[in-house]
């Protein structure tokens, strides 16, 4: 969907055609959810909170002014609400403690993720996520799903772009020692078998 | 090498990413946004209305007004006598007269006593259940 036809979709809206906003929702409800998930990891919260992000892009949609993306603006939205909820909630996610890494422990944990089997991956890695913080989830989510530049997600969660920079390294590295942690010891040797 | 590292990192992370799917929320995700959207219109739109409008309002002036002239007409045709009501209430004292002729009976007095008493306890009651309800 272009921006153009967003605008029109917009303009549709707050012309008075209500269910022109469902086209909206539906591009972007999976994103916001799973967006919403890596920050609250708790799936019923996480539809709570993205039907809010939806509700209260309804009504600030006449605001928006078109300044930047709507993904963006939606996302930001999203990043808000999640706030919200776990400053109402008073829950904070640990930061699991950053590893150092050689070149080849990372070469050795990619090929061990390799070796599992696809739904074994899926479900690893959504383990993982899910162990990382709400934060560094959702930062690698942005990046790496939506491909949003350094800019745009230094927008929609309100910091530099070069703090956003340095948040995801540490987020990777934090991956990293999440994945590593699930993995030892068993596939890892497994791996080393494989490979002798 | 530390680039190297970081190179390779990316990669891992990047392919992790790649196999992590993006959820999906409940069937009805969609749906149930537009019902709070259109309620939420719905709301928006209710303007205040009076509960009796104005139409009904000049309806009731000018049926009182026409009833008051149609009286004034027909059922009184004699010119009116006003007698001007004497205010010179300490000489005649026709009201505190009646009045002291009134005596009330004893459970008469007991009866408007424990409805006094009544009261006064209900009054504070009243105050604090109305206070506990607005908090």
């Amino acid at each position: 969907m272009t921006t153009d036809q967003e605008t029109q979709i917009i303009n549709q809206i707050i012309g008075g055609d209500t269910q022109a906003f469902a086209l909206l929702v539906d591009r972007y409800k999976d994103l916001v959810f799973t967006l919403a998930i890596r920050m609250l990891k708790n799936r019923e919260e996480a539809e709570e909170v993205s039907q809010d992000t939806f509700i209260k892009v309804y009504k600030a949609l006449s605001k928006f002014k078109g300044d930047s993306k709507l993904s963006t603006w939606v996302y930001k939205v999203a990043y808000n609400t999640c706030l919200d909820r776990i400053k109402k909630n008073k829950r904070r996610h640990d930061e699991v403690a950053i590893d150092s890494f050689t070149e080849n422990q990372l070469k050795t944990l990619d090929n061990a993720l390799n070796l599992m089997e696809e739904k074994e991956q899926q479900q690893t890695i959504q383990d993982c996520l899910q162990e990382l913080s709400g934060k560094d989830s959702f930062l690698l989510t942005l990046f790496y799903f939506e491909e949003l530049s350094l800019e745009e997600i230094s927008k929609t969660v309100n910091m530099e772009a070069n703090t956003v920079k340095v948040n995801i390294h540490r987020a990777r590295k934090r991956l990293a020692s999440i994945l590593k942690q699930r993995m030892d010891p068993e596939t890892i040797q497994h791996y080393e078998r494989a490979r002798s | 090498m530390k680039e190297q590292e970081a190179k390779e990192l990316e990669k891992l992370v990047a392919k992790a990413m790649k196999k992590s799917a993006l959820e999906t929320p409940s069937f009805q995700f969609t749906d149930k946004v537009m019902a709070a959207v259109n309620a939420q219109q719905q709301t928006s739109t209710i303007n205040y209305t009076p509960l009796i409008p104005k139409y009904i309002w000049f309806s009731i002036v000018a049926l009182v007004v026409g009833i008051t002239v149609y009286l004034w007409y027909t059922l009184q045709p004699a010119p009116l006598d006003f007698q001007m009501p004497s205010f010179n209430f300490i000489k005649e004292e026709t009201f505190s007269q009646e009045f002291k002729a009134f005596t009330p009976s004893k459970i008469t007095s007991y009866a408007v006593m424990l409805l006094a008493l009544m009261l006064c306890v209900q009054i504070p009651m009243l105050k604090q259940y109305v206070n506990n309800r607005k908090a």
